[in-house]
C-alpha cells in the first residue's frame, strides 16, 4: 500500500476532515426528515455509502474499514432486526403488521418532538443499505488489480445494481 | 365417512413416526383403520343397497367452490369391501411374511395404511378434483411403497419408474377432468351422471381420462412399471399391484362408461387399447419363469378385461365387471399370498428352481389350485361365474360395432389365462424343476397358520361365492343400479343352461388344455416369435426412451441458455422481462403523450441520449460506466423538472455510488474491450436494446393511461391524502416506502442483504484461487460428493 500512500491528494485529505463529518450529519438528517421532507432511512444510507466512497478514495480499504469497529454485515442483522421487529411489535400489541405507532415528547428546549415508529423502521434500512455499502468495499476494495479470477466478481456488482435501482423504477 | 378417512391418515403417520418400537406388529396397528372401515360400511349396506347412498360433504377450498364430496352408493361400498378386506387380510399376512423388524418395516405399515386411506378416498369421492387428489396419494404411497428397501438400486428405479407413468397418466386425467368438469358445469360424478355433457372438448377430455386410467391399471403401452414394481415386498405386490390400486382406473373408467360410452371415441379407444393389451398381457404371462411376474403379467390382461367389461357403457357386461373385480381380487390375492409363502420359505420364485413340495404344504396346494382355476374360469368358481357372465353379456347384449371383435379376442385371451394358470400350477407342483439346480422346496418349512389363513379365507370366498353365487346378487345388482339407473340386471347363477355362452367356456378350456399340454411346441413358437419382434420397442425400452430424450433435452438446453456467455444471460433476461408483458401492454397503448411539457426537458433528454450512445460506443470500460452515471444524473435532473425531489435524491444517490462500485470491480478487468465477438453480436445487440426501448416506451404509455381509464378517484391523490391521517407524515414517498408499502421495502432491504451476503462470497471464492491449497469453485463441483464446500457456503 506505500505507492497508494504516495498517490495520496493532499487537498482531498485535507478537505476530507470537513466533509466526512459534514456527509454524516447530513445522512442523519436525511433518515429524521425522512417522513416529512425529502429523505428517509434509503437514501441516508447512500448518503453514508457516498461519504465511505470519499474516505476509499483518499485512505483506500484499510480507511473504510478502520471507519467502524464493528463488522459490516453486523450492520446488515441489525438493520434487518430492526425494520423487522418494527413490522411485527404491532402484530404483538393487536394490530396490524406495520401499523403505525408515534409518541410525541416536549423537552424544554426543543418544542415538540415526534418519534414515529416509521423512524425506527427507517433506521433499519438505513443499517442495512450501510451494511451493504461496506461490505462491496471490503469485498472488491482490496485486491490489487491483477489479482487473478477477478474477472469473475464483476458480473454480480453489474446484475446487484439493477435489484437497487429497481425500487424506484417503479 | 370422512372420519374413517382421516383415521387412516392418523393411524398412517403415527406408524410411520413411532412404529419402530412395535416391530412386525405394527402390522396389527395397521389392521385397524381397514377393520373400522369395513365394520362401518357394513352397518351402512343395507340402506346403501336399497339405492339410497351415504353423502358427505366438507368445504375444502370454498373461495373456489371446491369441497370434497363423499358419496357411498352401492358401487364404491363393493370397492370398499376390496380395498378394506383385501387390506384387513394383507395385514394378517404380513405378521406371518415379516416375522423379524427389519429397517424400514414401520414405514412400510404406516404408508400402506395411508395408501389403503388414498385409495379409499378416490372409490368415495363424488368431486372430480377430490378424486384426482386422492388417486395421485394412491401413486405417492406405491412409490413409498415399491422403493421401502431405499438400499436396493433396482427396487428405486422400479419406483421411480411407477411414479413417472403414473404420475404423467396423473396429469393428463387432471387436464382431462377439468375440461369434463368445466364442459359439465360441474365436478360432481352424480351430476354429470344426470347431465352427460358433450362437444368436441368432451371429446378430448375422455381420451385424456382414459389415458390417465391406462397408465395407472398399466394398459398397453404404459405396462411396464407394473411389472418392474414386483420388486415390492409380497404383501405389497399382493395389494396394491393386483387387488386395489391398479383397479383405480377401472374404477374410474367404470364410473364414467356410463356417462360417456357413447360420447366420442370412448368405446372404440377402450376396445383397442383393451384387446391389444389383453393379448400381451398373457401371452407375455406365459413366458414368465418367475412366479410373480407370470402373476404380475395376468393382472395387466385381467385388468384389462375388466376394462372391456366395465368400460363399454352396456350394462349387462358392466355386471359381469363387478363380479370380475370381487373374482378377480379374491384369486389374485390368493395367488399372490401363496408366491410371498413359497419365496419367504424356499428363498425362491423360479419355477425351474421349485422342485415340489412335502404333504405339509398341502393347504398351500390346495389354495394355489383352487385360486388358479378361479382364475383359469373352471366352473364352480366365482371366476367361472365371472367369465361366462362376460361371455354372455357380450353374446347377448354386444350389439355395437367392434363387439364381436372384442368377444373373439376375450375368448382367445382367456385360453391363454387358462394356459398361464396352469403353467402357474404346474411351476408351483414342481414340473418345470431343473434336476440340475438344488432341491429346498421339498424339505421347505411348511408356513404357519396366520401365515396361511388370509390365503385359505379368500380361496374360500372364491369356492363359496362360485357355488352360490346368488349371495352376491344383492350387492352386484345394487352396484349395477349405481352405475346405470334404471338398470334392471339378472340375477348371477352356476348354470344358465346350455347356451352360447355355455359352449366358449367349454371351447376356452379345451383350448387352455390344449396350449398346455402342447407347452413345450408353444414355448418355442413364442421364443420364435419373440426373435422376429425384437424389433419393435416395447413399452420398457419405450420408458427407457423418454428418460434418455428427457435428459438429452435437458443437456441441450441447458448447454444453450446456460452457455457461460454474460451478454447472452443478459440478452436473455431483458427481452424476457420486456418483451413478456409488452404483448398484453401493446393493446393498452392509447393516444401519444405531449412530447415536450418544459424546454429544460429538451437539454436533459439530449445528455441522456447523448451519454448513452457514448457509453454504447467508447471502448474504454471506466468511460463508459461512467456515462451511465450521466445518464442517471440527467434523469435525477428530469425528476426535479418534474417536481420529484425525493426521486432525484434518491436516483442522485444511486448513480453515485454505483459509478464509484463500478469503477471499483472494473479496475480489475482490461481497460478495453477485446472485440472476440462474431460480426452478427453487433447488430443483435443494437435489436437486443431497441427492442427493450421500445418496450419500456409502450410500458410507460400503457401505464399512464391505465390510470386515466379508472373511475375512482387516482391512487396518487388517495395516498396523498391520507398520507398524513394515517401513516403520521407529510412526505408521501416516504410514508409509502415505510408505511403504505412497508411490507415491500421489508422485503426489498432482505433482498438487500441477501445481494451483500452473495457479493462477499463471490468476491472470496475469487480470492481462493490465488491460494493453492484451497479448493476453487470447479473443484468443489469435481468432488461430487464429498463435503468439500467452502466456509462460507456451509
Amino acid at each position: 500500500m506505500t505507492d497508494r500512500r504516495s498517490r495520496r491528494m493532499l487537498l482531498l485529505d485535507t478537505s476530507m476532515k470537513v466533509l466526512y463529518p459534514s456527509i454524516l450529519v447530513l445522512a442523519l438528517y436525511f433518515v429524521f426528515a425522512g417522513h416529512n421532507r425529502p429523505g428517509g432511512g434509503f437514501v441516508g444510507g447512500l448518503v453514508v455509502g457516498g461519504a465511505l466512497a470519499l474516505r476509499y478514495v483518499s485512505g483506500g480499504a484499510a480507511a473504510v474499514r478502520s471507519t467502524f469497529r464493528v463488522p459490516p454485515h453486523l450492520f446488515l442483522g441489525v438493520g434487518l432486526l430492526l425494520s423487522a421487529t418494527t413490522a411485527f411489535v404491532p402484530v404483538l400489541l393487536g394490530g396490524s403488521i406495520l401499523e403505525h405507532g408515534e409518541v410525541k415528547f416536549h423537552p424544554p428546549v426543543f418544542d415538540t418532538v415526534k418519534l414515529t415508529s416509521a423512524l425506527s423502521f427507517d433506521l433499519g434500512v438505513d443499517l442495512v443499505v450501510i451494511g451493504l455499502i461496506l461490505m462491496a468495499f471490503v469485498a472488491f476494495g482490496e485486491d490489487s488489480p491483477d489479482a487473478p479470477g477477478a474477472a469473475d466478481d464483476g458480473s454480480d456488482a453489474a446484475t446487484s445494481r439493477p435489484s437497487v435501482r429497481g425500487r424506484h423504477d417503479r | 365417512m370422512f372420519f374413517l378417512l382421516v383415521l387412516h391418515l392418523v393411524v398412517g403417520i403415527a406408524i410411520v413416526a413411532g412404529g419402530r418400537v412395535l416391530g412386525p406388529r405394527a402390522f396389527v396397528v395397521a389392521a385397524m383403520p381397514p377393520l373400522a372401515m369395513l365394520a362401518w360400511a357394513a352397518a351402512r349396506s343395507s340402506a346403501v343397497l336399497d339405492g339410497d347412498p351415504v353423502s358427505e360433504s366438507f368445504a375444502w377450498i370454498p373461495q373456489l367452490g371446491m369441497s370434497i364430496d363423499l358419496r357411498l352408493d352401492a358401487f364404491s361400498l363393493l370397492m370398499v369391501v376390496v380395498v378394506s378386506g383385501i387390506g384387513l387380510l394383507i395385514c394378517i399376512y404380513s405378521l406371518g411374511y415379516f416375522t423379524h423388524d427389519q429397517p424400514g418395516l414401520a414405514r412400510l405399515a404406516g404408508v400402506l395404511v395411508l395408501f389403503a386411506g388414498a385409495m379409499l378416498g378416490v372409490v368415495l369421492s363424488d368431486q372430480l378434483i377430490a378424486l384426482f387428489i386422492f388417486w395421485e396419494l394412491t401413486s405417492i404411497t406405491s412409490f413409498l411403497l415399491i422403493g421401502n428397501d431405499d438400499t436396493n438400486p433396482r427396487a428405486r428405479a422400479a419406483a421411480t419408474q411407477a411414479i413417472f407413468i403414473t404420475g404423467a397418466g396423473g396429469l393428463v386425467l387432471l387436464a382431462g377432468l377439468i375440461i369434463i368438469g368445466q364442459a359439465g358445469g360441474s365436478y360432481r360424478i352424480s351430476e354429470l351422471l344426470a347431465a352427460p355433457p358433450s362437444g368436441s372438448a368432451v371429446n378430448v377430455g375422455i381420451i385424456l381420462v382414459l389415458i390417465g386410467a391406462f397408465t395407472k391399471s398399466a394398459q398397453a403401452p404404459f405396462s411396464s412399471w407394473l411389472p418392474a414394481a414386483m420388486v415390492a415386498p409380497t404383501p405389497i405386490s399382493a395389494y396394491l399391484h393386483s387387488a386395489t390400486m391398479v383397479k383405480a382406473g377401472v374404477y374410474l373408467v367404470a364410473r364414467m362408461a356410463p356417462i360417456f360410452a357413447m360420447t366420442g371415441n370412448w368405446r372404440l379407444v377402450v376396445m383397442a387399447v383393451g384387446a391389444t393389451t389383453m393379448a400381451i398381457g398373457g401371452l407375455r404371462a406365459m413366458r414368465q419363469h418367475d412366479l410373480k411376474l407370470l402373476l404380475a403379467y395376468g393382472t395387466v390382461s385381467q385388468l384389462v378385461f375388466m376394462m372391456l367389461l366395465l368400460g363399454v357403457g352396456e350394462y349387462h357386461i358392466a355386471e359381469a365387471g363387478l363380479v370380475l373385480i370381487l373374482a378377480h381380487a379374491a384369486f389374485k390375492a390368493a395367488l399372490f399370498m401363496v408366491v410371498g409363502i413359497v419365496d419367504h420359505e424356499t428363498g425362491t420364485r423360479e419355477i425351474t428352481e421349485l422342485h415340489g413340495f412335502g404333504p405339509s404344504w398341502r393347504i398351500v396346494q390346495v389354495v394355489a389350485i383352487v385360486s388358479a382355476a378361479s382364475m383359469a374360469g373352471i366352473p364352480p368358481l366365482l371366476g367361472f361365474i365371472a367369465k361366462e357372465k362376460a361371455l354372455d353379456g357380450y353374446l347377448e347384449h354386444g350389439d355395437f360395432a367392434g363387439a364381436g371383435a372384442v368377444l373373439v379376442v376375450i375368448v382367445l385371451a382367456s385360453m391363454l389365462t387358462f394356459a398361464y394358470s396352469a403353467r402357474f400350477v404346474l411351476g408351483l407342483l414342481g414340473r418345470f424343476g431343473d434336476p440340475a439346480k438344488p432341491v429346498v422346496s421339498r424339505t421347505a418349512h411348511a408356513p404357519g397358520a396366520l401365515f396361511v389363513g388370509p390365503a385359505v379365507v379368500l380361496t374360500a370366498i372364491t369356492v363359496v361365492f362360485g357355488l352360490v353365487p346368488g349371495l352376491l346378487d344383492e350387492l352386484v345388482e345394487g352396484a349395477t343400479t349405481a352405475l346405470y339407473p334404471g338398470s334392471e340386471p339378472n340375477p348371477l347363477e352356476l348354470f344358465a343352461g346350455f347356451n352360447s355362452a355355455m359352449m366358449l367356456s367349454v371351447l376356452i378350456i379345451l383350448g387352455g388344455v390344449a396350449l398346455t399340454a402342447l407347452r413345450g411346441p408353444v414355448a418355442d413358437a413364442q421364443r420364435r416369435a419373440s426373435e422376429a419382434i425384437r424389433r419393435i420397442p416395447s413399452s420398457e425400452q419405450g420408458y427407457l426412451g423418454v428418460l434418455r430424450a428427457i435428459s438429452a433435452t435437458a443437456n441441450r438446453v441447458t448447454a444453450t441458455l446456460q452457455n457461460g456467455s454474460l451478454p447472452i444471460y443478459v440478452a436473455i433476461i431483458v427481452l424476457t422481462v420486456t418483451l413478456v408483458p409488452m404483448v398484453p401492454l401493446a393493446g393498452e397503448v392509447g393516444a401519444l403523450p405531449k412530447w415536450v411539457e418544459e424546454p429544460v426537458h429538451v437539454v436533459l433528454v439530449a445528455v441522456i441520449v447523448a451519454a448513452a450512445l457514448g457509453a454504447s460506443i467508447v471502448r474504454h470500460r471506466i468511460a463508459a460506466a461512467l456515462m451511465l452515471g450521466a445518464v442517471g444524473y440527467a434523469m435525477a435532473g428530469l425528476y426535479v423538472a418534474r417536481g420529484a425531489p425525493d426521486l432525484a435524491l434518491t436516483q442522485f444517490s444511486i448513480e453515485t455510488l454505483s459509478t464509484v462500485l463500478f469503477v471499483l470491480v472494473l479496475r480489475f478487468l482490461p481497460r478495453s474491450w477485446r472485440h472476440r465477438a462474431p460480426s452478427i453480436a453487433g447488430p443483435m445487440r443494437i435489436a437486443v436494446a431497441g427492442a427493450v426501448g421500445v418496450a419500456i416506451f409502450v410500458f410507460a404509455l400503457s401505464s399512464a393511461n391505465a390510470r386515466s381509464s379508472v373511475d375512482e378517484p387516482s391512487m396518487s391523490e388517495v395516498m396523498v391524502e391520507s398520507s398524513y391521517e394515517e401513516g403520521g407524515g407529510r412526505n408521501v414517498v416516504n410514508v409509502i416506502l415505510v408505511d403504505f408499502r412497508g411490507w415491500d421495502t421489508m422485503g426489498e432491504i432482505t433482498v438487500l442483504a441477501v445481494a451483500a451476503i452473495g457479493a462477499v462470497s463471490m468476491a472470496r471464492a475469487g480470492r481462493r484461487r490465488a491460494d493453492k491449497d484451497a479448493p476453487v469453485f470447479e473443484e468443489i463441483l469435481d468432488a461430487g460428493d464429498e463435503p468439500a464446500l467452502p466456509e462460507a457456503l456451509r
